[in-house]
């Protein structure tokens, strides 16, 4: 009897499916460490904003400017870290949930990142027109 | 032998297919990861652009009172190249990852899933990289900075 195409193909399906969780635990690996140099780089910038709030003329004002910048960055980096930890939960479990709980970090993290850099580019032009119109 | 083979691969795509909330959740994921990347393509391009155009930003710094030496542009070109090639290779692997997510989230094809999450590993690798080399010149500038401190309380 001659093989269909499923049976042909499923080997390799579950090869290439094998492989991409392969790919994902390893983009885990370096989200791991990016996001906790990012919370490292948060921990120092909230140091020094609060250092900044005893310095004189515009310290201040630029510890404010530094708090505000590490608060909002902070949520992305959180989401970051569970994103990879939610990874490396499903590599040690085979449960499903937990990867679903990861998938759901992403697609939290990149609507942040998309609406953080739609505003960075928004700032980005309108610095552009302001630039000529001077 | 090959049936042994075939089973074991039969075996690990069972144990690993993505349930349909989680291919749901990527389909989702997708368009906003698209976005990000052509942001970073724009991003990129504007600066570049911005950094070609050195004398309206001298102009505009003369204002303020601050005057920049004279040349072509604020920063060096080869400074502007790398930040140039540097946004533009780690937009295209998102902008990879996200239309694999899309094909795959259409097709339901391991092969898609597969080059989808390859072109997310080389974009976290190249990040991770990069992360890598500026701590690293981080570290080295501290260190010079001690040393040549050092050598100036000396003489």
């Amino acid at each position: 009897m001659e093989p269909t195409a499923t049976t042909d193909t499923a080997p390799l399906s579950a090869f290439n499916h094998a492989m991409a969780f392969v790919e994902l635990r390893q983009s885990g690996r370096w989200m791991k460490f990016l996001a906790i140099v990012g919370f490292v780089f948060l921990g120092l910038t909230f140091l020094a904003s609060l250092a900044l709030f005893m310095a004189p003329r515009y310290g201040p004002v630029i510890g404010v400017v530094l708090l505000v910048g590490s608060v909002i960055a902070f949520l992305p980096v959180r989401q970051l870290f569970l994103f990879a930890k939610g990874i490396q939960k499903h590599e040690q479990t085979g449960n499903m949930t937990d990867l679903e709980d990861a998938f759901e970090k992403q697609k939290t993290l990149s609507r942040y990142m998309a609406f953080c850099s739609g505003l960075y580019l928004l700032v980005l032009l309108g610095g552009v027109i302001w630039f000529f119109a001077f | 032998m090959e049936q042994i083979i075939d089973d074991l691969s039969v075996n690990t795509v069972k144990a690993s297919e993505l349930s349909e909330k989680a291919n749901t959740l990527l389909a989702e994921t997708a368009p906003w990861i698209r976005f990000c990347a052509l942001a970073g393509y724009a991003t990129t391009a504007i600066g570049l652009y911005i950094n070609s155009s050195g004398d309206h930003i001298r102009q505009i710094y003369n204002r303020f009172g601050i005057t920049l030496p004279a040349g072509g542009s604020p920063t060096s070109p080869v400074f502007a190249f790398i930040a140039g090639a540097i946004g533009i290779v780690t937009a295209t692997f998102l902008l990879l990852y996200s239309i694999k997510l899309t094909r795959y989230s259409n097709t339901r094809n391991a092969d898609d899933l597969f080059d989808a999450f390859k072109n997310q590993r080389i974009y976290y690798t190249i990040s991770g990289v990069l992360c890598i080399i500026y701590l690293a010149v981080i570290v080295l500038a501290v260190i010079v900075g001690v040393g040549v401190g050092l050598s100036l309380v000396r003489h």
